[in-house]
């Protein structure tokens, strides 16, 4: 972290791939996937711009999933029509309706009943079942305490599955 | 075996061990080739690390990497705390975790340690010594600074409220915009997605001072947008005051308190000490001087900022909100549409 405090880019690119899954994941939770590398790249960049910024080291994933979630709102604030105060809604739930047409039908309906849950379980659930980490993880990575991602993770999980279950029938 | 005691004891789902969950192992599977691959990271050239400065910031919203703008609309904003009454909860979480820092915080009558809670409706208070975090739910975390006393007024998966009576906080937060708000003896603080201090100081003066993102603040009917790199204060029993971005000249900062103030005559000192990158300010002012004040200000944001074509003086002179709109749109600090579309219906 020192050195790319310091502007060395080659800590930075350690720090990139550290986190890069973690960051990719809430993205995808957010955005359509199609977007979401440019995304990945975006918040990035901005993280190198200004990581003098950066008070605590040791905040430095919690920091850059705050600057991803930014990125993403940034970007859905950009794509929406121009709505009138009736129709004014809040952004995170403008959600793209699919993942990326060439992903497999499998994945897309269940990114898409995952997209349909409460943010803190979307979020949860992409980082575990679509990027692969764990629920301890999660915590270390995002800053959060093991309670919590582990009621996401149960809560989110039982949702999904009654998603799923209710599109079956 | 209920799915309740199945999610329960479910390892798989936790950490990947034991018997793999059919149903999960078959969700990763099916969600596999969604799974990032990133490619290398590809840093501009001419980026580099460094505090962002204020024309940087511009930049950057201008690219769309971390928006930043600050809007004006009026209308009916959400209520500051008037000493706090706890809502019911509408979810089962209505405990979040909190943990000192130094010293020791204390939580009601009980000392604060490293793993700790904080209750709805429990007060957190730190003495002159000690600090603590506390996590707010799964939409972000605060610091919580020396001499500070704040509280969970409302606790809910998609609202958070916390009432903060005196003191500092540092906010970071990841939940969507609105989610989380923090209420002040004279303000509600309402974070779109960002990380920003927040303190209020022994005459109940509420400072705000974005980092990242943007945060709305609203009092006395007004609700104010303040951008990162930006500031605003707001007096017992006055609105949100004129937002200033930190590195503007003290004669304009000067000079912008007391206009805040309710003192007119110090006008022509702000207009006089903008640079071009104050137009966040000046613009603002066409919003909060009287009329008969605002061609003076016009002047002088057409100076620094002209107004795009179409855009006339007699509409600006007379509030009309689509001109103030274009004007706004051409600064360069985010368009004015969007920042109404996170406008929702406030909890009474």
């Amino acid at each position: 972290m020192q050195a790319a405090r310091r502007g060395d880019r080659a800590a930075f690119g350690a720090l990139y791939e550290r986190h890069v899954r973690l960051v990719h994941g809430v993205l995808l939770a957010r955005a359509a996937a199609y977007d979401v590398d440019d995304l990945v790249q975006e918040a990035f960049v901005t993280a190198w711009r200004r990581l003098g910024e950066l008070r605590e080291a040791g905040s430095f994933a919690a920091w850059v999933v705050a600057i991803a979630r930014n990125v993403s709102v940034d970007h859905h604030r950009k794509s929406l029509r121009v709505l009138g105060p009736k129709d004014a809604m809040p952004v995170d739930r403008e959600i793209p309706s699919a993942a990326a047409p060439d992903a497999p039908a499998e994945a897309r309906a269940a990114l898409d009943a995952i997209r349909e849950l409460p943010v803190a379980y979307r979020e949860t659930l992409v980082l575990r079942l679509v990027e692969g980490l764990t629920g301890p993880e999660i915590a270390e990575r995002a800053g959060l305490d093991h309670g919590s991602v582990r009621v996401n993770l149960h809560r989110g999980m039982k949702l999904l599955r009654e998603r799923l279950l209710g599109a079956a029938s | 075996m209920s799915q309740q005691d199945r999610d329960r004891d479910n390892d798989y789902l936790w950490n990947g061990s034991g018997t793999p969950d059919a149903e999960v192992a078959a969700l990763e599977a099916s969600l596999a080739p969604l799974r990032g691959r990133p490619r290398a990271l590809a840093l501009p050239e001419d980026a580099s690390v460094g505090v962002t400065s204020r024309r940087r910031v511009m930049a950057l919203v201008a690219a769309g990497a971390a928006a930043a703008a600050v809007w004006v609309v009026w209308g009916p904003a959400p209520a500051p705390i008037t000493g706090g009454r706890a809502s019911s909860p509408s979810s089962s979480s209505s405990t979040w975790q909190a943990s000192a820092l130094a010293g020791s915080p204390r939580v009601g009558e009980r000392a604060l340690g490293a793993q700790g809670s904080l209750a709805q409706g429990e007060w957190l208070e730190t003495d002159a010594t000690s600090r603590a975090k506390l996590d707010v739910g799964d939409a972000g975390a605060l610091e919580v600074e020396p001499a500070t006393r704040l509280r969970i007024v409302r606790t809910a998966a998609d609202e958070h409220r916390i009432a903060l009576v005196r003191g500092r906080i540092r906010a970071t937060i990841w939940a969507a915009p609105r989610v989380v708000s923090i209420e002040t003896p004279n303000a509600v603080a309402v974070d779109l997605g960002c990380v920003y201090t927040l303190g209020v100081d022994g005459q109940g003066t509420t400072e705000l001072a974005v980092e990242i993102g943007w945060v709305a603040i609203a009092g006395e009917g007004r609700e104010v947008f303040v951008p990162g790199g930006a500031s605003s204060r707001t007096r017992t029993g006055a609105a949100p005051g004129t937002p200033r971005f930190a590195d503007a000249p003290s004669a304009l900062r000067d000079a912008l308190d007391r206009l805040d103030a309710g003192d007119l005559g110090a006008l022509a000192a702000a207009l006089g000490a903008a640079r071009a990158h104050d137009v966040l300010s000046v613009w603002h002012l066409l919003r909060t001087v009287p009329a008969e004040s605002r061609g003076v200000v016009y002047d002088r944001l057409a100076a620094l900022a002209p107004p795009p074509a179409g855009v006339a003086k007699p509409a600006i002179l007379a509030a009309d909100p689509e001109a103030l709109d274009r004007w706004w749109d051409s600064l360069g600090l985010g368009a004015a549409s969007t920042f109404r579309t996170f406008r929702t219906p406030q909890a009474p």
